[in-house]
């Protein structure tokens, strides 16, 4: 992270806080999601064939890594990597005295630290869901194609059968949403934190738990809603 | 209350996660005047700077600053309040001429950024270190550089907690002579227990000792301080 920048407005501040987020998360996300993608299709295509329907594992995969997997395995890898980073950096201005002198000369570094987690990681989120699952279909094709001689152009159709527009606009509300909630939470848990290394160790842990946590309950309100309209 | 006052605090009650440290506090410092507070370690000193600058609300009792609620100071009146922070308060992505000129940036005076961060960088011996970031500083440089910070604006009020502390002799010798030179006819209100600053600055010495304040004049605690400071100054 290349560390909080008092001169930056709010947006600037937000959108460096969208690239580094990006950055920092979208070759562990990509290999993860690569190596997720190899291991389910292997596992999953010997039922597949035995039933006779190799192919159908398109279906299979097509919304599972799209409107579940992909957000949530993005959401849970920037959150360690940048959430843990935010949290650490609140927490040292919170106690070596920054926040304090920012609020001296006028400005609120709350509000600052806030509002760019939060609209940053609603933005990079979606663009990190979005490379997840490019990585994740390529990889499952590539798998299914080589392991079991499914063309290509099968296992796509397949795909597009199943996922449709309105399931990417899910995936990308919910990595907003995740997003929204991870930039809070991780600057938050950072500026309530207790001084000393144990308070900071403490905070990161706690912004970590808690956003998982929000991202389990938020993912399971978003998919019921969507599964029972 | 009264605008007369740069601080003032009445009937003051500290507090820090619900255990008392000190209570019915009267604090005041007028224009120019130099207040220093002393007193043992752990008795709210530090504490009692945070709440009149509005960063901890009292338990009870009243603070104001220029006239104002500190904790919502707006813009104009916080341009006109310096605080030097313990250990800089300094932002470790910015270089040191960067720091200090942040005040002058946040308050629309960009295009006098130049000739006033020179001058108050040489005015505290940090002319050469302008363009080292904070974690490339010592301790005495830090805490320089976030006096010249809290210099740039010109205040009317400066607070200064422990700007000497964790300095060896000679350098907290050289933090006192340039606190003394660059205040000026500023407010001062300094938190400290370095006897070689107290006699720098002058001006009125309080005791904060067993959750009380008192002026310094025949308090116990005041007379076993300047015993036991006396080998190294005459405060």
């Amino acid at each position: 992270m290349t560390g909080f920048d008092p001169r930056e407005s709010e947006l600037p501040a937000a959108v460096r806080v969208s690239w580094e987020g990006f950055r920092l998360a979208v070759v562990p996300v990509m290999v993860v999601a690569a190596l997720l993608a190899l291991a389910l299709t292997i596992l999953a295509l010997g039922p597949f064939a035995r039933l006779g329907a190799p192919s159908k594992i398109g279906a299979l995969e097509g919304r599972l890594f799209l409107d579940e997997l992909m957000p949530l395995l993005a959401t849970a890898l920037a959150t360690a990597r940048w959430g843990a980073g935010r949290t650490a950096e609140a927490a040292m201005m919170q106690h070596g005295g920054q926040r304090e002198a920012l609020r001296l000369l006028g400005v609120s570094l709350v509000r600052r630290l806030h509002f760019s987690g939060m609209v940053g990681m609603s933005l990079a989120l979606p663009a990190l869901t979005l490379w997840a699952s490019w990585a994740a279909f390529l990889t499952a094709a590539l798998t299914a194609r080589l392991h079991a001689g499914l063309p290509l152009d099968l296992f796509w159709d397949e795909v597009l059968r199943v996922a449709t527009p309105a399931d990417l606009g899910l995936a990308l509300l919910k990595a907003m949403v995740f997003g929204t909630g991870v930039g809070w939470m991780a600057t938050h848990a950072g500026l309530a934190s207790a001084p000393g290394p144990h308070g900071l160790s403490r905070a990161v842990s706690v912004g970590v738990v808690r956003s998982t946590w929000m991202v389990g309950v938020v993912n399971l309100l978003l998919t019921g809603m969507w599964t029972l309209r | 209350m009264s605008d007369r006052f740069l601080v003032e605090a009445l009937g003051v009650t500290l507090a820090v996660r619900g255990r008392i440290l000190a209570s019915e506090l009267d604090l005041r410092v007028s224009r120019g005047e130099r207040v220093c507070l002393v007193g043992p370690s752990g008795t709210g000193k530090s504490v009692l700077l945070q709440t009149l600058t509005g960063a901890l609300r009292p338990a009870a009792g009243e603070v104001r600053l220029f006239g104002a609620d500190p904790a919502y100071l707006p813009r104009g009146i916080a341009s006109q309040l310096g605080m030097a922070f313990q250990d800089g308060a300094l932002f470790p992505s910015l270089s040191v001429r960067e720091n200090v000129a942040l005040p002058l940036e946040l308050a629309g005076l960009a295009h006098d950024v130049s000739d006033r961060v020179s001058e108050v960088l040489a005015k505290v011996g940090l002319a050469g270190a302008a363009d080292l970031r904070p974690l490339d500083l010592s301790g005495g440089m830090r805490k320089r550089a976030g006096l010249a910070r809290a210099l740039v604006l010109h205040p009317r009020l400066l607070l200064l907690d422990e700007p000497t502390s964790g300095l060896d002799p000679v350098t907290a010798r050289e933090m006192a002579d340039v606190v003394d030179a660059v205040a000026g006819d500023a407010g001062l209100l300094a938190v400290t227990h370095d006897p070689i600053l107290l006699a720098r600055l002058g001006g009125r010495v309080l005791v904060l000792e067993g959750g009380r304040l008192r002026p310094a004049e025949g308090d116990p605690w005041w007379e076993s301080f300047r015993l036991a400071s006396k080998p190294w100054c005459s405060c």
